[in-house]
């Protein structure tokens, strides 16, 4: 059982600015909750004040509806599990996992029970007499897990543990990752940079920039309704297409309708689309359209999935093709600016070639130039 | 694939017999390349030692001489009549053994004290956060650049004031910590993750706990080379010693020495005897020591 609470946690370095600036968050037990951000932006600096590794410059941190912002790290009983593994280099991986037991003066008899129960858990019972120096990346990353979740932590903190390993062990041990936080049921926080860990381990992610949280939500809604134009560009990849555009509504004589232009073709809105633009007072402006490459039809595309709802076709110019096995990667420029489109494998345009494309309208996502907050929302 | 074939074909050709003359005629090959090797090692390691070691050999072979046979036109490598006179003379014209034990006590506090003050202190300045860090670390720098010489006089007034003159303390006390101590360890600890302590830390490890759990027995190394150099040093000392120290209860060795010179200034056999009983003490200590040394370099690099 545990729950967090961040209230306006901020941080400063020595008169730098902040590092941090009133991050609030609310995690519930048992929940899996991933920071992401860019380099700087502050991740590792709040899981380290959460770890209480960091001093805290401002705000509460309440853990189990208790203020804790004065407690020691080892009072505060939560594990981290560092981005270089942080092993003891001069005891085996059975003495490294016992470490902290022994430290908290556990019978010898618990702390070897508990010891060989995360080894089993984490299959290194093999490893138990060796030293670190002698085991992989991935080994000693489970060794690295095993420590942690071997002290019953109230909450895991991990800070980038993956970035160490190949694309393939990586992936292999996100699936275990995933795996030991249904076992556990402990509340963990995770620090990325991974996309797809990100996506696929989370159940709800914490984007951050410059220090300061732009949006906290489950990936799916993150991924859908992004907040701002930040979080749209930084979740998803290849991220989404951008073009400053300009906004009409109601200039269209015959049908009333709200429209965008790009390169002088009309792209009409969705009903609820531009009322919601009415309702926010865009009028006659110029806006920032977005859209995601698989939001991106061709002919084919579109006969395959006849319920959406597509714009108009547009005439564009393939200038690259991509094949990423499962799939095509489509470039063409819109007003001098890059567009990718996630296409059909068998779709065979090559460069050069002309091809009509369709957005779908509900997937469009239309941005304030100014503040870049998202429009319609 | 034809030529795939035909080599193969040629490695076949060769029967059973013929590939276990070819075994023993490289096998023979690489082994005479290999004792000549080693043979040539051995023979120039063993002339470096003897031109090292000659000095010493021929101090021991001089304490064994007659004084007589020292001082004759030719030149006597080897004594002719061995005797252990001068060793008799040496330990009965000074107190050599109360000198050996008062050096030896001396040199293993101070040793012992350094490695615990340096060791704490370079755990401050490599570790920790505080106000100030770096121009503390800049004053203990400092004192490195200042001869010990230049404070020996006011160091001498202070202790006289202090009523410490002629005691162990005296000798003990101001060699306790030494700022080249603090540096070695400080950069044996920077090279080490941070990680490690705050990890530590959340397993609720104390700091005097790591330094004694993780950080010690990663620095074996350094604690022994340490301790080797400054138990030397400290059986060394002269200046301070003959300073502070009066009586001849608590006259470290190197003093005692000097006395032996004082008493009959022609018997340069009993000098030399009286070095002899004197380095057998800080010989062995250095033995003793870069055994510690390899093992502790070693015990990191090798499993189990
Ligand atoms: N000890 C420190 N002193 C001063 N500034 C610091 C310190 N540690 C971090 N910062 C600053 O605080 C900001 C946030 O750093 P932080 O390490 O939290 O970034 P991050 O989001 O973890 O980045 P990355 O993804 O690269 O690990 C950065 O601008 C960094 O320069
Ligand atoms: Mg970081």
């Amino acid at each position: 059982m545990s729950t967090l609470t961040l209230r306006n946690i901020c941080k400063r370095y020595q008169n730098d600015n902040y590092a941090v600036k009133d991050f609030n968050l609310e995690i519930s037990d048992q929940e899996f909750i991933i920071f992401v951000g860019p380099s700087g932006c502050g991740k590792s600096t709040t899981l380290r004040m959460i770890a209480g590794l960091e001093e805290i410059s401002g705000g509460e941190l309440w853990i189990d509806g208790e203020l804790s912002n004065y407690l020691e790290p080892k009072e505060r009983n939560l594990s981290m599990v560092f981005q270089n593994y942080a092993l003891y280099p001069n005891m085996t991986v059975y003495d490294n996992m016992a470490f902290a037991l022994k430290v908290r003066k556990m019978p010898k008899k618990q702390i070897d029970e508990k010891v060989q129960e995360a080894a089993r858990i984490l299959e290194i019972e093999h490893l138990l007499e060796r030293y670190p120096k002698a085991l992989s990346g991935g080994q000693k990353q489970r060794v690295a897990i095993g420590s942690a979740i071997v002290r019953n932590p109230k909450l895991f903190l991990m800070d980038e543990p993956l970035s160490n390993l190949d694309a393939k062990l990586r992936a292999q041990m996100r699936v275990e990752l995933s795996k030991l936080h249904k076992e556990l049921g402990t509340t963990m926080i995770y620090v990325t940079h991974d996309q797809t860990e990100a996506m696929t381990l989370g159940t709800r992610i914490v984007v951050m920039k410059a220090g300061e949280v732009s949006q906290v939500d489950s990936p799916q809604v993150l991924y859908q309704h992004p907040v701002n134009k930040f979080v749209a560009g930084f979740i998803g990849s290849p991220s989404m297409n951008f073009l400053d555009v300009s906004l009409y509504r109601g200039y269209d004589v015959e049908n009333q309708k709200t429209y965008l232009t790009i390169e002088d073709h009309p792209v009409y809105l969705l009903e609820k689309t531009a009322r919601l633009l009415k309702e926010k007072g865009y009028h006659r402006s110029k806006v920032t359209f977005g859209i995601r490459p698989e939001d991106i039809y061709t002919e084919e595309g579109k006969e395959a999935n006849p319920k959406l709802e597509y714009s108009e076709a547009m005439q564009v110019t393939i200038i690259a093709r991509e094949l990423l096995g499962a799939e095509v990667m489509l470039y063409f420029d819109l007003e001098g600016i890059q567009f990718c489109a996630r296409v059909e494998p068998e779709n065979q345009t090559r460069a050069g070639e002309k091809l009509k494309v369709y957005f779908d309208l509900n997937r469009i996502h239309l941005f304030d130039m100014e503040t870049e907050q998202t429009l319609n929302l | 694939m034809e030529a795939i074939h035909n080599t193969a074909g040629a490695v076949n050709l060769k029967s059973q017999a013929e590939l276990d003359a070819l075994h023993r005629v490289m096998n023979a090959k690489a082994k005479r390349k290999k004792n000549i090797r080693t043979g040539g090692l051995l023979a120039a390691n063993i002339v470096v030692a003897i031109i090292i070691l000659l000095p010493l050999l021929y101090a021991v072979s001089v304490a064994l001489m007659p004084s007589s046979e020292l001082f004759t036109m030719d030149l006597n490598v080897l004594p002719k009549q061995p005797t252990l006179e001068n060793f008799k003379n040496a330990l009965e014209n000074v107190p050599l053994l109360k000198f050996v034990l008062n050096s030896f006590v001396v040199a293993g506090i101070i040793t012992i004290g350094q490695i615990i003050t340096c060791s704490m202190a370079a755990f401050a300045f490599a570790f920790l956060d505080f106000k100030g860090k770096n121009v503390i670390f800049m004053l203990v720098m400092a004192t490195m650049m200042i001869p010990g010489e230049a404070t020996i006089i006011s160091n001498y007034l202070t202790v006289s004031s202090w009523g410490w003159l002629d005691t162990y303390q005296v000798l003990i006390v101001p060699y306790l910590t030494s700022a080249m101590g603090i540096f070695l360890f400080r950069q044996f600890y920077m090279s080490f993750p941070i990680s490690l302590y705050e990890s530590a830390k959340l397993d609720g490890c104390g700091n005097i706990k790591f330094i004694l759990k993780i950080l010690m027995p990663l620095t074996k190394s350094a604690i022994g080379a340490m301790a080797v150099y400054t138990f030397i040093n400290a059986w060394n000392m002269y200046m301070w010693p003959l300073l502070v120290t009066g009586s001849e209860a608590k006259r470290t060795v190197q003093i005692g020495i000097s006395m032996l010179n004082s008493v009959d200034a022609q018997s340069i056999t009993l000098m030399i005897a009286g070095v002899v009983i004197i380095i057998v003490p800080s010989i062995s200590i250095f033995i003793v020591g870069q055994k510690q040394l390899i093992k502790g370099m070693f015990s990191g690099a090798v499993k189990g």
